[in-house]
């Protein structure tokens, strides 16, 4: 009788077996799907055990859990693979909630290991960067300056700057070139930004690009360029045909830690078509009024992100074009008292 | 009941077997399968009929048995060892990318030399399937004309279509791939039709007459070429971009000259300055080139994200765009003028100078120096030896899985190819030729002339009523008021007012996908342009008639209702 059993069982998944193997020979679409199940089911493990790591400020565990994964990885395929962009964005996570100089020690390993299979990752030179200010100055800088050079108009690098000279003080002479970037450059660099991992920003997440589409016609939408910081410039856009308008909105990623100035917005170029800022409504996702006349509004750009900064006008028929004055600023990170102390160095 | 019992017993003996075929095929599919869609970064293709391609893959290859004698195209011979053959699979990708040696029989030398060789490209399409993306190697010691590279490229689309595309740039854009499409042979067996072509390299720049100078590379779509976590926009940010080329007394790493390129065309969107600088010297030729180019093949070619090359020479003040990628695309349904794909071609195409000079190159590639007449000369003198060496190409079969929606390949398709240039031809002269959307209207203080056409409207004659004035006067910034930077026009010796003008209509760049998905992600709106014009007060205008430039036709505008 078990005989029979076992046999009826070994038989019957025998033939299951090779059944799913046909299926899966034959559907080749299934198969593609199934198939991004391993790689998740390990990004999903890795992800669970090192978010857990992180809430217990265990860097030591998150650097042996992330150095697993990298290792398992790259037995999938050498260097740059499909799982890299899970493993940075883990270990963007854990990096960001990294805050003493032994958490990043904690992670040198893993910034090194992915240094070695793409060394053009700007926020892994970055913390490759800070994890050997203790240690190797010359060589942390070395990574910060190349970091500089992958997204100058981001933040992260500079910052690494300021945590150098907290370290070495009056000591040791920071490179000239990371002063100069820093003292000079970082108000006025405009190109090469960050994105997220996975989504792009708005006009391919380039920070200088900027829009407006009027009311919620979001399909037309109008672009301009920022060529110039501190200084209003006019933008202008033309319309195909004749617009009615109750809003407009303002689309961009702008610049992280900036003030946006806009002002005399005016309706097919008259004068008399003036829109009263006091009287305008302001909403956004991400900002805030710093400042508002009935001629100017001062708007802060704290993040990166997707701005949508909508203006509730009163309605306007037959209109033609559009046109204001915009400025933007970017805020120091740090006081002057850094530059000067450089100077005097 | 034998018989039952017979059948019994075989699927009993043979089963084992059937099983065994199964698994082997399974793993080599699967192994197969993970590797094209599951380890490249970047990269989501969708699924592959692996079974039925090999089917038909070995189907043609046994028919090919049978035909292999009957000379094609140009041949070209390589032989690899078992050995290296097995380096260059033994860890895709990253084998891929390492050199083996190999041998190579040429027709015109018809002697073994020692090359060597890889795959070439991230995309898993140039080396998992049986055709393969070569490129080779001579030793530097070896070299002939300067040439130490040649990729041997196969194609996406039918192999055709890219040889005329490259034809077509080689034709028009200097430098350009110098392309000749051959039979490749490896170790006797035929991989199908390739197109040979060189590589952009320094000894691409000295055989074409250029100084060794900086070669950039700009892709940032798929695979590893992409940055992980930078802004992708290749035209915002010189860290995306590689070197290929180095100019000899800059560094490898400065990359200045193109931070100043990029800075021009930014500023060319709003400064007329900056936009006389890119295109000085013969820069206004190079783009107006290319925008034939594009119209010609209907192609944009390059976009923000990828298949940019520039050679940015210092010592001519040239700034080459260079087509690496592409293929001519033979629908003529709905001719496009004006590519917008990239940052710079937007800014070009709404400058009505670039038009204008865009429009002139493609009417002379047309009538004067024809082009199309060239291209179906070429394709004639292929097309026997394509057609022999195209029913032994396996390359028509990957292509058939690799994008199955796509049109069978035939025999046919030269024939369409010469139909398909010929009314492209007509196409693009019949919107030459034809005459612009113009109306006017009287003003206050003059008239007003409207063009909504893709077309200019050029040489514009005005005849009064009664009394002619002076001058005509162009309001350059619709102010109704005369101010330093307005042009005057006057009489010509017959006493008739003949405007030597080219007025464009407005381009207006609509973005449609930044916040909701659209398959478009830009359009170009053709606008209603108003130009205004100032007369001295009393006279009126009896009549305006233009002409067309290209077909330097005279034509009589339409008066609208006065608006005043």
């Amino acid at each position: 009788m078990f005989k029979k059993i076992y046999k009826f069982f070994l038989i019957n998944s025998l033939l299951l077996f090779f059944i799913i193997i046909f299926i899966l020979l034959i559907n080749s679409d299934l198969r593609r799907k199934i198939f991004y199940y391993p790689t998740n089911l390990i990004n999903f493990y890795f992800e669970t055990r090192i978010n857990y790591a992180v809430s217990q400020k265990d860097f030591k565990k998150v650097s042996q859990y992330l150095g697993q994964y990298i290792d398992i990885s790259q037995k999938f395929s050498k260097g740059k693979n499909i799982m890299l962009v899970s493993i940075f964005k883990k270990l963007t996570y854990a990096s960001e909630k990294a805050l003493t100089q032994d958490d990043f020690n904690n992670l040198e390993n893993i910034y090194k290991k992915i240094d070695n299979i793409d060394d053009k990752i700007y926020l892994n030179n970055v913390w490759l960067g800070r994890s050997l200010i203790d240690n190797d100055f010359k060589l942390s800088q070395f990574y910060l300056s190349k970091a500089i050079g992958l997204a100058p108009a981001s933040e992260e690098a500079f910052r690494q700057i300021l945590n150098i000279y907290n370290l070495v003080k009056k000591d040791e002479k920071i490179d000239d070139f990371l002063t100069e970037q820093f003292c000079k450059k970082f108000l006025t660099n405009m190109n090469g930004g960050t994105s997220d991992l996975i989504n792009t920003n708005f006009f391919g997440g380039n920070i200088k690009d900027f829009g407006i589409f009027l009311n919620n016609d979001a399909q037309n939408i109008y672009k301009q360029q920022i060529n110039k910081f501190d200084e209003y410039i006019e933008y202008q856009f033309n319309f195909e045909n004749q617009k009615k308008i109750n809003s407009i909105n303002l689309i961009g990623t702008f610049y992280k830690g900036s003030i946006i100035k806009i002002k005399n917005i005016l309706l097919n170029t008259n004068k008399d078509l003036k829109i009263n800022l006091s009287k305008i409504i302001f909403i956004s996702n991400n900002n805030y009024i710093l400042k508002e006349t009935n001629n100017e509004l001062e708007i802060l750009n704290p993040t990166d992100e997707n701005n949508v900064i909508t203006l509730l006008t009163d309605q306007y028929e037959n209109i033609e074009s559009l046109s204001f004055s915009m400025k933007l600023e970017k805020i120091p990170l740090t006081n002057k008292a850094f530059c000067i102390s450089i100077d005097e160095n | 009941m034998k018989i039952k019992y017979l059948i019994k017993k075989s699927i009993i003996i043979l089963s084992p077997f059937f099983l065994i075929i199964l698994l082997l095929l399974s793993f080599n599919v699967f192994k197969k399968d993970y590797t094209y869609g599951h380890k490249s970064i970047f990269f989501y293709p969708g699924s592959i009929d692996w079974l039925n391609y090999y089917k038909r893959l070995y189907f043609q290859k046994f028919k090919n048995n049978f035909d292999s004698k009957k000379k094609g195209l140009e041949q070209v011979h390589i032989f690899i060892s078992k050995k290296n053959n097995k380096k260059l699979h033994e860890d895709i990708p990253s084998s891929t990318d390492r050199y083996v040696k190999a041998e190579i029989i040429k027709k015109k030398k018809n002697k073994i030399e020692k090359i060597k060789l890889k795959y070439k490209g991230a995309n898993p399409y140039n080396w998992l399937f049986d055709q393969k993306e070569i490129r080779i190697k001579y030793s530097k010691k070896k070299t002939i004309n300067n040439r130490q590279y040649y990729d041997y490229r196969i194609s996406q689309s039918p192999v055709l279509k890219d040889y005329l595309y490259f034809k077509l740039a080689n034709k028009i854009i200097k430098p350009a791939y110098d392309v000749k499409l051959v039979e490749l042979f490896i170790n006797n067996k035929s991989k199908g039709i390739h197109i040979e072509r060189g590589v952009l390299r320094e000894d691409f720049l000295r055989r074409n007459k250029l100084m060794p100078v900086n070669i950039y590379r700009g892709e940032q779509r798929r695979y590893d070429d992409k940055n992980l976590g930078l802004e992708t926009k290749l035209f915002d940010n010189v860290g995306l971009w590689k070197k290929t080329s180095y100019l000899n007394f800059t560094e490898k790493n400065d990359y200045s000259d193109l931070n100043f390129f990029f800075d021009k065309i930014k500023k060319s969107a709003t400064d007329y300055n900056a936009f006389k600088s890119l295109i000085d010297y013969e820069n206004l030729d190079i783009l107006s080139s290319f925008g034939a180019f594009q119209i010609l093949t209907q192609n944009a070619s390059k976009d923000n994200y990828h298949n940019q090359r520039f050679i940015l020479d210092p010592w001519s003040g040239s700034n080459y765009l260079f087509v690496h990628d592409g293929t001519y695309n033979d629908v003529n349904d709905e001719i496009k003028l004006d590519y917008i794909s990239d940052e710079l071609m937007e800014i070009l195409n709404i400058n009505s100078e670039y038009l204008f000079h865009k429009y002139k190159k493609i009417y002379e590639l047309l009538n004067n120096d024809k082009i199309i007449e060239d291209m179906i000369d070429e394709i004639n003198s292929i097309k026997d030896a394509y057609s022999v060496s195209f029913k032994r190409d396996i390359g028509k079969i990957q292509r058939i899985y690799h994008l199955p929606n796509k049109k069978k390949e035939t025999l046919e398709l030269p024939n369409e190819l010469i139909e398909s240039l010929k009314i492209r031809k007509k196409k693009i002269n019949n919107i030459l030729t034809t005459n612009p959307k113009v109306t006017w209207e009287d003003t206050q203080n003059g008239f007003n002339i409207k063009i909504k056409d893709q077309m200019p409207v050029s040489n514009i004659e005005i005849k009064f009523k009664e009394t002619k004035p002076k001058h005509i006067i162009l309001d350059q910034n619709y102010n109704n008021l005369i101010d330093d930077n307005d042009i005057y026009f006057y009489p010509d010796e017959d006493n008739q007012f003949l405007l030597n003008l080219n007025l464009f209509s407005n381009r207006i760049i609509t973005y449609n996908s930044e916040i909701k998905p659209n398959n478009i992600d830009k359009t170009k709106i053709i606008n209603n342009t108003k130009f205004k014009f100032i007369l001295e007060n009393g006279h009126k205008i009896d009549k305006i008639s233009a002409h067309n430039f290209f077909s330097k036709k005279k034509y009589k505008k339409k008066k609208e209702i006065n608006i005043f």
